[in-house]
């Protein structure tokens, strides 16, 4: 007799966004996982069309409400592409502080309110609150550390207003810079004190033959952040080929899916591929550095890691990583920071922008006219990039689960889900998990 | 200029946020509620726009008196509800608060309230939406509703509040 199974999460709780997840079983084998998710960059690569290139910083930023400066950042460097502007030092050390602020304030609401309620068993963080009220307040000041932070240097905390192709509208005054170095350092110890909690969690056993890709900042002693036009793609255990942002369109196909309104993104000649902190940690860890480092060693984590479940404790890292730099750039401020933005004539042609969202490579490409209206945009976000991996992930843990009982194996699917971080909306709008065992 | 975590970003006595996105419909109701409150320029009021919850606690800390606003589903289109967050949770049975995102408004809340992090006074104004899509206009007869919203929110911040009767002259729609 045929024994069908059949698991539906019509809502992907806890993921920035919505979306649906549909498992089908037959006779104990896996026959179909389909992520569903749906797409506002294609409406607002749309949207972009006929706007002044200025604005792109502005629109993009919105698309998000959750890594606005990845989309800011994305957006500035595809147009001084084009129309060949170079930032300044100053700028780019700006820019780097502002993404940091963006980084521990997503990384520390996903590790505290979305991704520490499924590895301790609850259900949300307000019944996890309960009996871990401290865990909560320090995952609630670190997020708010990252906030101030985005408010310190881009005017706001939420889709930022000082950013501008070139640079920034102003600069913060020192003084201020000054100031944030105490409440940065208290944050570093709840940072420090977060790598060793997570690190301690158990977590679900899975071992996944990852392909990894990543930004790589032409500075070497950069972590990847706002920018880069190199890309690393590798499985993290030999040397990576790097190709320039200009081969992005050529070595990532992005397909559409049936079951999907957000496109699948595949590495040509590979397939699946991961963006984010499992990729950065796995190709560009050793330019870590400093305490963030010897965290990581302290705590074992293996390089590459390969379980996704574990991925928490990279976040981790990366929140002390992004409160070292702030401080070294903050430390570094100079005296005399001169011109706050850079300009120029708009030019026509064609070009990329890429930078590092907390969940991931983030890529956009415009096509732009002589009078500096953008003709044609196309935006790549992280989440898109991992939708496939995650659909890998799924019937992995699918087929090495199907012992649970539904509800059991819809928690487990929805975790498997949440380790990428999602951001639906960036990559959609509505998930909801099906398992189908028929 | 931040201050340090746990404190409020700027002092005021209360606040309004508009929570919703501008580009997405009916969502937008938020956002231009706060706008017809800002054109009042009320003395020690301060408002903000969030295109999703998980930002407000830090946004009313400090405040003793806070008034959110949000489209809704539920209810003829336009149509206003008020909620006491103080001293009641959202009850389940009342119009669902529209929110694509993870933390909704309830369990930021209810979060905010087991952690002893209320405002004193906390009151949830809605407008009921029907269209939350991409890239629409808020649909006119929840735009009609928003100077009565606005006025509502005068209302709830009592004293401080000023004339309500000038939101109904001078609001949009």
């Amino acid at each position: 007799m045929t024994r069908r199974r059949s698991l539906d999460v019509p809502v992907l709780a806890r993921v920035e966004g919505e979306g649906a997840l549909h498992v089908r079983i037959r006779d104990r084998t896996v026959e179909t996982v389909a992520l569903s998710i749906y797409e506002p960059p294609r409406f607002f690569e749309g949207f972009l069309r006929g706007r002044a290139a200025r604005e792109a910083p502005d629109i993009t930023a919105r698309i998000c409400g959750i890594c606005p400066v990845a989309y800011q950042m994305a957006a500035c460097n595809a147009v001084e592409h084009v129309w060949g502007l170079e930032v300044g030092e100053t700028v780019r050390r700006l820019r780097r502080l502002l993404y940091c602020g963006e980084w521990v304030e997503s990384h520390a609401l996903h590790i505290y309110l979305l991704h520490a309620p499924d590895l301790l068993g609850y259900p949300d963080a307000l019944t996890m609150a309960r009996d871990h009220r401290d865990l909560v307040e320090r995952g609630l000041r670190l997020k708010k550390a990252g906030n101030d932070l985005m408010d310190l240097v881009g005017g706001r905390a939420i889709h930022p207003v000082n950013v501008r192709v070139g640079g920034f509208y102003r600069f913060p005054d020192p003084a201020d810079l000054t100031a944030a170095r105490p409440w940065l350092e208290q944050a570093l110890g709840d940072a420090v004190a977060t790598v060793r909690t997570v690190a301690a969690l158990a977590v679900p056993d899975l071992d996944m033959p990852y392909h990894f890709v990543a930004l790589r900042p032409e500075r070497a002693e950069d972590y990847p952040l706002e920018a880069g036009r190199v890309v690393l793609s590798g499985d993290g255990t030999a040397p990576a080929e790097s190709f320039g942002l200009e081969e992005f369109d050529e070595r990532v196909v992005e397909v559409q899916v049936e079951h999907s309104n957000a496109l699948h993104a595949r590495l040509r000649g590979v397939g699946p591929y991961v963006v984010g902190p499992l990729a950065r940690w796995a190709l560009l860890g050793d330019r870590l550095g400093g305490t963030a480092a010897d965290l990581a060693a302290e705590v074992g984590l293996p390089q590459p890691l390969r379980n996704p479940f574990a991925s928490i404790v990279v976040r981790a890292v990366e929140v002390v990583y992004a409160l070292e730099e702030a401080l070294r750039l903050i430390d570094a401020w100079p005296a005399d920071p001169g011109p706050a933005f850079v300009d120029g004539p708009a030019r026509a042609g064609a070009g990329h922008g890429a930078s590092e969202a907390p969940r991931g490579l983030l890529v956009h490409r415009y096509r732009l006219d002589a009078a500096g209206e953008i003709r044609s945009a196309t935006i790549v976000p992280p989440t898109s990039q991992n939708q496939a991996q995650i659909e890998a992930d799924l019937r992995r843990v699918v087929e090495g689960n199907l012992d649970l009982d539904d509800a059991a194996l819809r928690m487990r699917c929805e975790t498997a889900v949440r380790n990428y971080d999602p951001c639906i909306s960036c990559a959609t709008h509505a998930v909801r998990v099906t398992v189908d065992r028929g | 200029m931040a201050d340090p975590p746990g404190q409020a970003a700027e002092s005021a006595d209360a606040v309004v946020v508009g929570l919703g996105h501008p580009d997405r419909g009916d969502d937008a109701v938020g956002p231009l509620v706060v706008e017809a409150v800002r054109a009042l320029d009320l003395p020690g009021v301060r408002l903000a726009v969030l295109p999703e919850p998980t930002g407000l606690d830090q946004l009313w800390a400090g405040a003793a008196r806070v008034v959110v606003v949000d489209a809704a589903i539920g209810g003829p289109p336009g149509e206003l509800g008020v909620h006491d967050l103080a001293t009641t949770p959202l009850p389940g049975s009342s119009a669902t608060v529209t929110s694509s995102h993870g933390m909704t408004v309830e369990s930021v809340v209810e979060l905010a309230r087991q952690l002893g992090r209320l405002p004193g006074e906390l009151s949830l104004v809605t407008v009921a939406g029907v269209s939350f899509e991409l890239g629409a206009a808020p649909r006119q007869d929840v735009l009609d509703a928003v100077p009565a919203a606005a006025a509502q929110v005068v209302r709830l911040l009592g004293p401080t509040g000023g004339d309500a009767a000038a939101v109904r002259r001078e609001g949009p729609g």
